[in-house]
């Protein structure tokens, strides 16, 4: 036995180790957004940010390059054998809500019909795009992430020998507060450059659109509102508007909304038990407007 | 919670693959588990059933040497022995007083043979027909010291006063 392979073999049982200890360490958060990419302080350390200037590449090309700044704030605080759980803003997910026919769905058939949807839905292949789903009774909830970035942030995640303890959509994290105060609403999430509807049962989610925010969240809220409510004939008039970040007047939103026959609740507000997500939004809305 | 669990970090593939090993590896487990205790199970029994002929190897011996203890003489005297003390807890005078309330004037009784050990009792009898056979027996059963009558055999012997000949089994409560 030579001594690379006692070196390699040495460093492979420490990176299993470390492995093995990130379970009993607590997690390090890290939160991917439009406006920049935030990373929790390892020991009461303070976060570290990094600020994405707005772009026109693609959206693939825009969450690798988002992801590859994470992997670098992670490198240079210089965190070992961790559980790394991320958050990535909807501004990158394509989310889909599907009602099945049959009962229960096996795996492989999931697969073939989520492609198909997903092809219809965004008038693309997909094929460099990674998904995850869950079917609650007779609906499927998936989303899609760019697949580069995701594997990028897989690879820079272990690269560290830490492990990837989440990686879950924004939306995912702050509904599951909403979730717990009203069981059947609409809600919407509002991010710098994106607001996410998703239109929440008491069992599942039959809606879940990422639509810009281009024209201002109350018209862009209430266009999408009408047309969904209309298309599904909901009756659900009952809103509950959580801003995340940007620069849209939640108040004058709240008020045209409700102008417009609308019930809406400001989720979040003034509550102590906030999500991860929430909370490290907040702290880079904060950064930013400094 | 309505909100579904998705999360990128969670491999699927591998989450299945896992989920498989760990389903074989607990089946395994099971089925050691299972034959080990029917191996012990196995063990038991033979050290059961070894035991088991130890003892009877045991108790003959035990038996034999008992029975060798004794001469033919002296097996005969404790036979005798032990049926006369039978006989001495037999209640004779309450026994033929039963039988005597239960008894038809023309019924004539030629013996009596009692059996200790099964506490039973033989009566061979005359009688003039079935009918007054019938009544003794009936009579004899309702007695509160016999458990049970049968009537062994009947005979008829020639054209006397009494041509029924027949014999009667009492069973005697086991507290007389």
């Amino acid at each position: 036995m030579n001594l690379y392979a006692v070196n390699s073999f040495r460093k492979t049982i420490e990176a299993k180790a470390d492995q093995f200890l990130a379970l009993l360490r607590p997690p390090i958060y890290a939160l991917v957004a439009m406006q920049g990419v935030l990373l929790s302080g390892e020991d009461n350390a303070p976060p570290q940010i990094f600020k994405l200037e707005p772009s026109k590449k693609k959206l693939e090309e825009q969450f690798a390059w988002a992801v590859l700044k994470l992997i670098e704030l992670l490198k240079n605080s210089n965190v070992h054998g961790r559980r790394v759980c991320v958050y990535v803003s909807d501004y990158w997910a394509r989310p889909l809500t599907l009602p099945l026919m049959n009962n229960i769905l096996k795996e492989d058939e999931v697969e073939i019909v989520l492609k198909a949807q997903f092809r219809r839905r965004y008038a693309q292949p997909m094929d460099d795009w990674a998904w995850c789903w869950e079917q609650q009774g007779l609906q499927l909830s998936a989303v899609a992430w760019p697949l580069a970035g995701l594997n990028q942030l897989r690879q820079g995640v272990s690269g560290q020998n830490c492990i990837l303890g989440k990686a879950v959509p924004l939306s995912v994290d702050v509904s599951r507060q909403t979730a717990v105060h009203q069981a059947n609403t609409w809600i919407a999430i509002v991010e710098t450059a994106s607001i996410t509807l998703i239109r929440q049962r008491e069992k599942s989610w039959e809606c879940w659109l990422v639509i810009p925010a281009d024209t201002g969240v109350a018209k862009c809220l209430s266009v999408q509102l009408k047309r969904e409510a209309a298309r599904r004939n909901d009756d659900c008039r009952h809103i509950s508007l959580t801003k995340l970040s940007g620069s849209a007047d939640m108040a004058l939103c709240r008020k045209e909304l409700a102008a417009a026959g609308w019930t809406v609740s400001m989720a979040l507000a003034g509550t102590s038990k906030v999500s991860n997500g929430y909370r490290l939004s907040e702290i880079l809305a904060a950064q930013g407007r400094l | 919670m309505t909100v579904p669990n998705l999360d990128f970090s969670i491999d699927r593939n591998s989450y299945q693959r896992w989920k498989k090993r760990w389903l074989a590896i607990l089946v395994l487990g099971l089925s050691l588990q299972i034959s080990h205790l029917a191996w012990q199970w196995q063990t038991l029994e033979g050290m059961r059933n070894n035991l088991e002929s130890i003892r009877n190897r045991a108790m003959a011996k035990a038996v034999d040497r008992e029975s060798t203890a004794l001469t033919p003489q002296q097996r005969k005297s404790a036979q005798a022995l032990q049926e006369m003390l039978s006989h001495l807890s037999v209640p004779w005078e309450a026994l033929l007083a039963a039988i005597e309330a239960s008894r038809n004037k023309a019924i004539v009784l030629e013996s009596i043979q009692m059996h200790p050990v099964d506490r039973s009792l033989n009566i061979n009898l005359n009688a003039p027909g079935f009918t007054e056979l019938s009544e003794f027996v009936g009579l004899l059963a309702e007695q509160d010291l016999f458990l049970g009558v049968t009537i062994l055999s009947e005979t008829m012997v020639d054209s006397g006063k009494n041509p029924l000949r027949a014999a009667v089994r009492v069973n005697l409560y086991s507290a007389f």
